[in-house]
């Protein structure tokens, strides 16, 4: 790195002297700044892990403490959102729930993400008989009713939360791959990474440079849909009994045990819903904004 | 014997080409149907020289193997037979560390300038690649350089951190140029470099790839079907047709006597700027398309669509024959015949008919 020869450099110019190249963290932050949608929606995600991270310290009573001398209350001092059934206080239980939620979609993001992204890409880069195999395998996955195969899975492991969200992880993944293949494909077709090989670039370079790079965009957002869905996904299996164990909750749990209360306690189904749906689209908010600060520059028509 | 001829011709215009690509052959696999697969022969044996310095046009309609041969001679595609050699060293043989080794002496310039740029890089890291490749120059240490390429180029420093879709065609093609003579390469494929942009940046960018090879002593292989384009920018130029060279020669020769009825065909085809002229001229128009290439023509691949074909041309291919002023042709009416005839030009040949 110092032993470059003096004739790189204009005469009576330093290194110094040049402007250094915009690091890759300035463009990202200049670009992300300027869409106030996606920093609300990052800030409001922020917000969720900041409370799933500091539920014991914010949830004003014991989450799980029931009194049964006071169920389905409605709103007030005591219990600013009532109680449930059990007469647990559910705005801690909301709190804490967020916890076990976000670290649900975090979980079966990261599994899905995991099995799904590099086998997707190498199908699409190679092609052939690689691309075969792998897609074949993928088929198989997906001929399966997807709620039938996560009980099946869950079933065969053991019904808690993790269990559930390998299931959803693995229920996913085909999404990842699919996606992975058909963008790798395509970005592999165009000029520029014919360029790259005649200019010099190994393989691992030319995928790790120039492919990734050009498909983030697209795979962040679906990480922010399946992050959704994941979220989702875990209030069906949690409400069918396979997911989160009571007395823990998830908003996803909550939703599926108070519906049956709607006419008395309508808040019951009415917050966690709400909680589920702001999530989701922070997620494809956030995943929009990132789609528009990572990789690809395109001229943009304001 | 005649092959023999054409190479001590080749090796008097230049002692030691820089380039030499003998009988290269590129085959495709073609699926007609579900089982059947049949072989298109794109590049089909052919044979050129380029020297030190020298300028070699490639000429002939879309589909007559051009982009394949350019991209043949890097090994961007494989080629199923026969040899290139650069600087001496074999292309070909090279293993595919010595190939990424070598690729420092030979680049590339592709036809479309919006997508042979990564879209997600800036200019900088585009320019900074192939020194961190070939020379193992972190990005910052190479910033002096890729101001200077963007400066011989003649873009601008604070462009260095923009993206390509904030640069226009032309800008684009300059910036595909500097990142070619980036790692001081001694050959340079044009590849339809400016045919995607309009004729007056087509003009600013042939000008700067002409400023270009005087400064970094570039060979050229331009390929482009614009022959105006070619014969203002190259020494010498060939012309292919169906995967063979039909017919190739100084560029002075070829233009004011072409030997091949092909060249005289495209040669017709080019507009002439003075209205006068261009009205009284006869053009020669070539009927029907290109033979499907799976399945060539046998004699002279030409001659279906040949004005002059003769019996001898439908049976037996046509050998490469010395040309009056340099070069040679692959034609029947310059090699055969009751005398002989020998590089004489078409008009004459055909009077004589």
């Amino acid at each position: 790195m110092t032993d470059v020869s003096p004739t790189l450099f204009t005469p009576g110019e330093t290194e110094a002297d040049l402007p250094p190249p915009a690091s890759v963290l300035a463009r990202f932050l200049r670009r992300f700044r300027q869409q106030p949608a996606a920093m609300i929606a990052f800030f409001f995600l922020v917000a969720m892990v900041l409370v799933a991270l500091g539920a014991p310290l914010l949830a004003p009573k014991d989450p799980t403490a029931q009194n049964l001398r006071a169920v389905l209350q409605p709103v007030s001092g005591a219990h600013l959102l009532g109680t449930d059934e059990l007469g647990r206080d559910i705005f801690s239980r909301l709190i804490f729930a967020t916890r076990i939620s976000m670290l649900a979609a975090a979980q079966a993001v990261i599994i899905s993400v995991g099995i799904g992204v590099l086998p997707g890409a190498i199908a699409g880069y190679f092609g052939g008989i690689i691309d075969t195999v792998i897609m074949r395998i993928t088929d198989a996955i997906m001929s399966y009713p997807p709620l039938i195969l996560a009980v099946a899975i869950v079933g065969l492991l053991g019904p808690n939360l993790r269990n559930a969200m390998i299931a959803i992880g693995i229920l996913y993944a085909p999404r990842f791959l699919r996606l992975m293949r058909s963008t790798v494909m395509s970005v592999r077709e165009e000029t520029f990474i014919e360029a790259c090989r005649s200019v010099g670039c190994s393989t691992p370079r030319i995928i790790g440079r120039h492919v990734l790079p050009n498909v983030m965009s697209p795979l962040l957002v679906q990480v922010s849909l399946v992050a959704g869905f994941a979220m989702l996904a875990e209030a069906s299996l949690s409400f069918l009994g396979l997911g989160v164990q009571p007395p823990q909750a998830s908003w996803g749990s909550m939703l599926g045990r108070s519906v049956r209360f709607l006419d008395r306690a309508p808040l019951m189904v009415i917050v966690p819903g709400l909680m589920i749906a702001l999530t989701v689209l922070a997620f494809n908010i956030f995943g929009d904004g990132l789609r528009d600060s990572l990789g690809r520059e395109t001229r943009r028509v304001r | 014997m005649t092959e023999h001829k054409t190479e001590d011709l080749a090796s008097q215009n230049s002692p030691r080409p820089l380039v030499d690509v003998r009988d290269l052959k590129v085959e495709f696999t073609l699926r007609k149907g579900l089982l059947s697969r049949v072989p298109l022969r794109a590049v089909d044996g052919i044979s050129f020289q380029i020297g030190d310095g020298e300028t070699v046009g490639l000429v002939g309609e879309s589909g007559s193997g051009k982009s394949t041969t350019g991209r043949a001679i890097l090994r961007l595609i494989e080629p199923t037979s026969g040899s290139v050699s650069l600087d001496g060293h074999s292309v070909t043989d090279m293993s595919r560390s010595e190939l990424r080794k070598a690729r420092r002496q030979m680049q590339m310039v592709f036809q479309d300038p919006y997508s042979s740029l990564d879209p997600s890089m800036t200019v900088g890291d585009t320019l900074a690649e192939p020194l961190k490749i070939h020379d193992g120059i972190s990005r910052r240490a190479a910033q002096g350089r890729v101001i200077e390429l963007l400066e011989q180029v003649g873009l601008a420093r604070h462009h260095v951190d923009r993206y390509p879709y904030e640069f226009s065609g032309g800008q684009r093609q300059r910036i595909a140029i500097a990142r070619a003579i980036a790692v001081n390469p001694k050959l340079i494929i044009c590849d339809e470099a400016v045919s995607a942009l309009d004729v007056s940046t087509q003009n600013q960018v042939i000008t700067l790839l002409e400023r270009l090879r005087e400064e970094y002593k570039l060979s050229y292989l331009f390929i482009s079907h614009d022959l105006g384009v070619v014969r203002h920018i190259s020494h010498r130029v060939v012309v292919l047709y169906l995967g063979r060279i039909v017919e190739e020669g100084p560029v002075e020769r070829v233009y004011s006597q072409a030997a091949h009825p092909y060249t005289e065909a495209l040669l017709s085809a080019v507009p002439i700027p003075d209205p006068e002229l261009q009205r009284s001229r006869s053009r020669i128009l070539l009927h029907g398309d290109m033979p499907d290439p799976s399945s060539p023509p046998p004699g002279c691949v030409f001659h279906t669509r040949c004005p002059y074909a003769m019996e001898i041309c439908r049976q037996v291919v046509p050998e490469s024959t010395p040309v009056d002023g340099g070069g040679s042709v692959a034609c029947h009416l310059q090699s055969s015949g009751t005398q002989p005839l020998q590089g004489a030009s078409l008009a004459h040949l055909t009077a004589t008919l």
